[in-house]
């Protein structure tokens, strides 16, 4: 079954998003799911550009650093691709939102791995020499390379609670520490980034 | 109070829209290209990994055929290691007095026997009366047969001082992408031994050499040393059989191999001093594996 859907998207051309085209429509998340649960290599590479750069951007939330995002990102791939038999495809949003917590998941480790203070408040930047390069981002950008500018603990709890919408007990459970201090390092993380919002004119 | 109740609401209203601008933010900008990251590049490195995987199955698969043809070369007497020792053990019958005196006994009592003995009148002869012997009769005297037991006939023998007590080897191992040697000691500390064969108990430490090239060219050692238990299933006579060997790394690199690491082995005893098989190495807690194939002389 899986070879003759296979054969069919095959006769499909790629477009310049990487999606395989169907009858000039995207293929879906659920017919990836699919294919790549058959192996399918096309439809690895399919999943892969349609959320490689989402995906990049999570691991450099987290991460701050292109070559560890880059790292945590493949790995995070690689996982995907040897899991996806288990994902159960739940509607829209569901591979991307499964994706994705992997993709949180293998940042987390690394983190753990590179063994970073909680707060490492010496390694605070100064937000105000962002301010020249403010003008030819877009607003949206300058807040998330705000983000990306916190403190390592900070930064975490932060993308963690906010972005991906843990609650603090699973923070405690991921990464190891009380749940007072994920809400102590959040209320920190929101102080901070709320100056350097109203610095930039965000706020 | 006032104050701060108006301080508080404005902390709230403040946290929420910090929160809000920052979903948004992140949001907007998940769809904007990444500055410097090329999807391409990243993906032939990705896809270069899942190649891995696959020739790791590739390598496996051949350690596996290379088992089954060991298999195959050695006759396949791994599978009658039973049979062979419960070959047909040599029967020692003994008959004791005992049992002689009830076989007299039985001779008597069976008048067929006995007609024959009445038949020689005893005054016709001036021979002496000569002892009667009577040769055992075939019946079934499982209750008098001294059979050795295969398991009495097991010993379980201690031999810390027995020679050769220490033995030295050198492996090479086929990897997918390298060649490693290693170098080990081992020490004897017990000994079985059945009719045919001879079970020996191996610990022991070892070296193994991995090399890496970096990006620059530059060549790098890393020395892994194991602790090894081995079991060895000999054939007295022809020294063939099996090994089995696990290794545990008691200095992990952190490049190679990381976090608790194992290697389990399976060696066919083709000579006396020649062992070949596949060998697999278990690291990162046992997420990825790395198999081979070893020769090891010694």
């Amino acid at each position: 079954m899986h070879f003759c859907k296979a054969t069919f998207y095959y006769q499909q051309a790629l477009n310049n998003q990487g999606y395989i085209l169907n009858h000039n429509q995207i293929l879906d998340d659920s017919q990836l799911t699919d294919l790549c649960k058959a192996k399918d290599e096309l439809a690895q590479k399919a999943l892969y550009d349609k959320y490689a750069n989402k995906m990049m951007r999570t691991c450099l939330r987290y991460l701050n650093d292109e070559m560890e995002a880059e790292d945590a990102m493949i790995d995070g791939f690689m996982k995907v691709f040897s899991k996806i038999e288990t994902f159960e495809f739940r509607g829209k949003g569901s591979l991307e939102g499964w994706i994705k917590r992997i993709m949180v998941n293998e940042s987390l480790m690394l983190i753990r791995k590179r063994k970073m203070d909680q707060v490492e408040l010496d390694k605070v930047h100064n937000l105000s020499s962002n301010h020249a390069t403010v003008e030819s981002e877009l607003m949206e950008e300058t807040i998330v390379n705000v983000i990306q500018k916190l403190p390592n603990g900070y930064r975490t709890v932060f993308n963690m609670y906010v972005i991906e919408g843990y609650s603090h007990k699973e923070i405690g459970e991921k990464l190891n520490i009380s749940e007072n201090t994920s809400k102590s390092q959040l209320s920190k993380a929101r102080a901070s980034l709320s100056k350097s919002l109203t610095q930039i004119g965000a706020l | 109070m006032k104050v701060n109740g108006n301080h508080n609401a404005k902390a709230a209203i403040n946290k929420s829209t910090t929160d809000l601008l920052s979903k948004k933010a992140v949001e907007v900008v998940e769809d904007i290209p990444v500055k410097d990251f090329d999807p391409s590049k990243t993906w032939e490195k990705l896809s270069s990994r899942l190649g891995q995987i696959d020739k790791r199955f590739v390598t496996w698969g051949l350690a596996m055929a290379a088992s089954f043809s060991l298999l195959v070369a050695a006759n396949v007497d791994v599978f009658l290691w039973n049979s062979l020792d419960e070959q047909p053990i040599k029967k020692n019958v003994v008959v004791t007095k005992e049992d002689h005196n009830e076989e007299i006994a039985h001779l008597i009592s069976n008048p067929t026997v006995l007609t024959a003995l009445e038949a020689i009148p005893l005054a016709k002869t001036n021979e002496p009366i000569m002892k009667l012997e009577i040769s055992p009769l075939p019946v079934n005297r499982t209750h008098t047969e001294l059979i050795r037991d295969k398991k009495e006939q097991r010993k379980v023998e201690v031999t810390p001082f027995s020679n050769p007590f220490v033995f030295v080897f050198a492996k090479v191992n086929f990897q997918t992408e390298s060649v490693s040697p290693e170098f080990g000691l081992d020490f004897k500390f017990a000994e079985n031994y059945t009719a045919k064969r001879r079970d020996i108990y191996k610990l022991g430490i070892s070296s193994q050499l991995n090399f890496t090239t970096s990006e620059t060219g530059k060549k790098k050692v890393y020395p892994h040393t194991f602790v090894n238990l081995e079991f060895a299933s000999l054939n007295k006579k022809t020294n063939k059989g099996w090994t089995t060997r696990a290794g545990y790394l008691i200095n992990p690199d952190g490049q190679l191999f990381q976090d608790t690491t194992i290697k389990v082995s399976l060696f066919r005893n083709v000579g006396k001093h020649l062992k070949v098989g596949p060998e697999v190495i278990f690291t990162d807690n046992l997420k990825k594996s790395y198999p081979s194939i070893s020769l090891v002389l010694g």
